[in-house]
């Protein structure tokens, strides 16, 4: 009973950080329509980011606000060198893009900070609360606290405030958008640099359970991807459940299966998903447009 | 329309009669091996394949900075018969083609007259079948796979004991010193971890013990919790972690996140100051095999730490950069013994050795090429590593 | 007709000569580097059926080469069926595997059939990792026989060589038939657009999968070859990064073209083995110039070129000759006012 509680646990913990990951992926995807491979590397740049501002001595929160400050500029300037100038051109020459970028970013801080993983640690990273035989760190708390206010709020903008409407009509067809006169270039840097800055955050935040290494935003980038399909690409609600459900299927099928076979049966469960709703779990069925 | 079928029938016809032809002239028969005339007077070249980017750079660096203060050293002190060494050192990317292609290049247009490499064993097993078709001396000082000696190669030295050699001693010393009746696994995802489980395990239940879990994960995850739990749940008293540094201090870390209070064990990875660095106080008492005690009395030792530390401001405590240091040492030491960089009688040199000694320990190269270094247990303990034990 | 068959006679010549010059390579690094190149150039033209011709995307063809090159691992190491055999089959069940993937995922669309195909590759890869029994796990399938053509031993780097470029050759020709007969016309007017499509009575689903079937086939057929030529496979070299750096490859050189990939691969090959001189920053510039291309020449550099020579000429045709055609667009906008 304890290890059937302990793998919820587990699984909603991961789960809270997917979304988080998942959730800048999405609100890009939905703008820009890019499928952004360089996300995992954001979160290399927050995790890199936080450790040195903390090498000078400043707090962890003071250094996760810094390194998301960083985060956010160095996706700025690749959102201009890299993606605005391809905005017109096929979503496939973007996605393109976004692999040049994260070949480019997670060699370049191989050069600069050499491949030796970072440690980052503060007052409450080490120890772990514990109730009834399970265990959770007490940094894996901070993380499911600070991912949820940070969906419930990219959730509330979108949804309640002037932006989050620009936003969802950039989104939803961006000619018509222009013609309203919402700035959707404006809107899609906007978005841009808010999407990688949350994954930011989500780098900073994992960087003392997870170490800091260049090569260390791959996977998450991998595990985002499958989150933002089965939630319904472009969706919010559905990045956030998506989060969770991948989280608990891979916990349950470490657990009750074979820990060997784990992304195997992550990605067999994201076909299966596609094969029965196409445009994920959450999304409304939508006509084509012709 | 008629015309454009002839055509591609003609097309197709050259085709099949290209194929007919390749059949029946008698082309020169494959680039040969041995036309490249080699240079006795100019550098001797070591060349040195290992993975420079991506994860395991890490690894690959640290060797690179072994053979790099090595060739220093050596020319500092007027070379080899007066000869200079060079050192090559090329990124495989640990992908088999590329690491195919970065041998190749280096025997067929660099003409390098020693390899050292791989950090992966199934690639060193590859790339040594390049370098024997030129007899080239070829040192494998990090990748620790049995097989790679069991090739009957009469060019391949392995300075660095082979797995199963560091986990007999490791069975041994649990089976002879410690009460642990039932362990878990968790085991990287690759041949090196996965052979450790294979033979650990059952030399292990031959001892009268069991193991309650075998776990495995991919190099580069980071989260293991998953793994951990499910090692919980089944109640070992002891858990043995199969992998290299990066992944494992996370992997004790998180264990002790979990609860799970039990001795561990692991193997190489955990040489050296980086678990300490890196699992903090997670990986206090720890016990794993060393190749490589920086702090040994030893002359030699002492030196390449002091020389080292010199040169990159870091005590190198892994084998990583030790074993890489003594096996351009060791070529040239036996190259000055031959007194030619002729690769025969370089290879016959190396054979007859008798108890070289170098950092690694006294080096006797067995007809496979092996050499039995020494495998000691240590633990650490309060940030410090301590050699505990040592098997005579 | 006289100059289309000249070029076509052109070409031919081109690649016997290619076949029989690659006999006197003597230097065995750009041997292998060829070889290699010819492999990932074949998995090019795989990927650009689908990404090229069909518009579909796929990011997990690793999978179909890495089933390709296990299949003729397992049935010949382990159950001793000559390499030409388990070639076919190996073409056969990789093409059928495309046909698998391509029944649940023809369906999606765009970036939704991006992530499906890359979930099938990491499936694949996690298969042939973990399914020890079968496909021995990490440590991979070690001595394979190298083939032997008609008494060529192909293990000799120059046969195979000028093997594998009449593999290529051919491989080429078959494409290109496949594009101007009517399947090749279907897909592109799929590719367009696939409402107008189905409307114009084209069965979308059916020549999607086709398009599947044969790039998987395709691929499998690369990696037999890979297989034979390499005599040993591990699951490190089917992974996500392959499938990334094929359809790279395609973009870079230009999709929809059969010159486009060729060219690719042969500027990513040259490039990955120029960039060794810079050591550490090898990727660095790898990554910037990816980015570079992508961004300055979005359509591929092969068209890029090609538009560049066509413009060049048709200048000079003009200036020669006043210009009596009526602009397309000029009549159309009429009509609308």
């Amino acid at each position: 009973m304890t290890e059937l509680i302990q793998i919820i646990v587990n699984g909603m913990a991961n789960g809270a950080l997917y979304a988080l990951i998942a959730l800048g992926l999405t609100l890009i995807y939905g703008v820009m329509n890019l499928s952004n491979f360089a996300q995992g590397e954001f979160a290399m740049i927050g995790a890199f980011g936080t450790y040195y501002f903390m090498q000078m001595h400043m707090n962890y929160l003071m250094a996760m606000i810094l390194s998301l400050i960083v985060a956010g500029l160095i996706g700025f300037v690749i959102h201009i060198l890299a993606f605005h100038p391809l905005r017109k051109s096929e979503p496939l020459n973007m996605m393109l893009s976004s692999l040049g970028v994260s070949v480019l970013l997670v060699n370049l801080s191989q050069y600069l900070f050499s491949p030796n993983p970072k440690v980052v640690s503060n007052s409450f990273s080490e120890d772990s609360i514990q109730a009834f035989g399970v265990f959770l760190s007490q940094q894996r708390i901070l993380i499911v606290i600070v991912s949820l206010i940070l969906c419930g709020f990219t959730y509330w903008l979108l949804e309640r405030s002037k932006f989050g409407r620009s936003v969802r009509a950039a989104s939803l067809d961006p000619d018509t958008a222009t013609l309203y006169g919402i700035p959707t270039n404006r809107i899609a840097f906007i978005t841009f640099v808010f999407g990688v800055a949350l994954t930011g955050i989500a780098g900073g935040l994992t960087a003392p359970i997870y170490n800091v290494y260049p090569t260390m935003g791959i996977s998450l980038t991998l595990k985002a991807f499958v989150v933002v399909v089965l939630g319904g690409m472009g969706n919010i609600p559905g990045a956030i459940m998506g989060g969770f459900i991948v989280g608990l299927i891979e916990s349950f099928s470490a657990g009750y299966v074979s820990t060997a076979f784990q992304d195997v049966i992550v990605f067999s469960a994201l076909f299966l998903v596609l094969i029965i709703k196409p445009e994920g779990i959450l999304s409304k069925v939508q006509g084509e447009k012709v | 329309m008629k015309r454009f079928k002839k055509m591609i029938f003609m097309m197709v016809s050259l085709l099949s009669i290209l194929t007919v032809l390749l059949a029946g002239c008698s082309a020169p028969k494959g680039a040969s091996e041995s036309d490249s005339k080699k240079d006795s007077s100019g550098p001797l070249k070591v060349g040195l394949v290992t993975q420079l980017s991506g994860g395991g750079a890490l690894y690959g660096n640290l060797m690179k900075q072994g053979a790099q203060l090595a060739v220093d050293q050596i020319n500092e002190k007027g070379g080899v018969d007066g000869r200079k060494l060079k050192l090559l050192a090329e990124d495989d990317q640990a992908n088999p083609s590329e690491s195919v292609k970065v041998t190749q290049r280096m025997v067929s247009d660099e003409n390098i007259d020693a390899w050292i490499g791989t950090l992966k064993s199934s690639d060193t097993i590859t790339d040594i079948g390049i370098t024997a078709k030129k007899d080239i001396p070829s040192f494998v000082p990090v990748a620790v796979a049995d097989n790679v000696t069991d090739s009957g190669l009469n060019n391949v030295y392995r300075n660095v004991a082979k797995n199963s050699m560091q986990i007999t001693e490791m069975v041994n010393y649990i089976l002879k010193k410690q009460p642990h009746k039932k362990m878990a696994i968790i085991a990287e995802n690759t041949d090196y971890g996965r052979n450790i489980v294979k033979i650990f395990s059952e030399q292990f239940e031959k001892g009268g013990r069991k193991i309650t879990n075998k776990e495995l994960y991919n190099v580069g995850q980071k989260d293991f919790n998953n793994q951990l739990t499910k090692i919980k749940a089944s109640k070992p008293d002891s858990v043995l972690i199969a992998g290299l540094v990066a992944e494992g201090a996370l992997i004790a870390k998180q264990a002790k996140q979990l609860g799970i209070n039990q001795q561990l064990y692991s193997f190489g990875g955990f040489m050296g100051k980086q678990p300490m660095e890196l699992g903090g106080s997670a990986v206090n008492n720890l016990i794993h095999t060393d190749y490589f005690v920086p702090t040994a009395k030893d002359e030699k030792t002492q030196s390449f730490v002091n020389d080292f530390n010199e040169k990159y401001g870091q005590i190198p405590d892994s084998y990583y950069s030790a074993a890489t240091y003594d096996a351009v040492y060791l070529y040239a030491d036996a190259v000055k013994k031959a007194g030619t960089s002729d690769p025969e009688k370089v290879n016959k040199v190396l054979h007859e050795l008798k108890n070289e000694h170098t950092v690694m320990g006294d080096i006797t190269f067995d007809k496979n090429g092996q050499a039995a270094t020494r495998v000691w247990i240590s633990q650490i303990q309060d940030g410090k590593q301590v050699g505990i034990y040592h098997a005579e | 007709m006289t100059k289309t068959r000249l070029f076509y006679t052109a070409i031919t010549i081109l690649c016997i000569v290619c076949s029989i010059a690659s006999l006197y390579i003597q230097n065995l690094y750009l041997l292998r580097v060829f070889i290699l190149a010819a492999i990932t150039a074949i998995l090019a033209l795989s990927v650009n059926i689908l990404v090229g011709y069909t518009g579909q995307i796929s990011l997990g063809h690793a999978g179909f080469f890495g089933i390709g090159a296990y299949m003729v691992g397992i049935l010949n190491v382990n159950y001793h069926i000559s390499f030409w055999l388990c070639m076919v089959i190996a073409v056969l069940f990789s093409g059928l595997m495309g046909l698998i993937l391509g029944l649940p995922t023809t369906k999606l669309k765009g970036h939704f059939l991006g992530i499906a195909t890359l979930g099938f590759g990491v499936i694949v890869n996690g298969v042939l990792n973990n399914w020890m029994q079968v496909t021995g796990g990490p440590q991979g399938i070690r001595d394979i026989e190298s083939p032997t053509l008609f008494t060529i031993p192909l293990e000799y780097g120059n046969f195979f060589l000028g093997f594998i470029v009449a593999c290529l050759s051919l491989l080429v020709l078959v494409i290109y038939l496949l594009i101007k007969s009517p399947i090749g016309r279907a897909w592109s007017c799929l590719k367009q657009d696939e409402i107008t499509a189905y409307v114009t009575g084209i069965h979308v689903y059916r020549y999607k999968l086709l398009a599947f079937t044969i790039s998987g086939s395709i691929a499998g057929f690369a990696g037999s070859l890979f297989a034979g030529y390499m005599t040993f496979i591990s699951p490190d070299t089917f992974d996500l990064n392959q499938s990334i750096s094929i359809i790279t490859t395609v973009i870079l050189g230009g999709s929809g073209t059969i010159a486009g990939p060729l060219l690719g691969t042969a500027l990513l090959a040259f490039l990955n083995e120029w960039l060794r001189n810079f050591d550490e920053l090898r990727l660095v510039i790898y990554g910037i110039i990816l980015v570079a291309v992508i961004v300055f020449i979005p359509e591929g550099i092969y068209p890029f070129f090609k538009n560049k020579v066509i413009s060049i000429f048709s200048k000079r045709k003009k200036a020669s000759q006043p210009n009596t055609s009526i602009e397309p667009h000029a009549g159309k906008d009429a009509v609308n006012e």
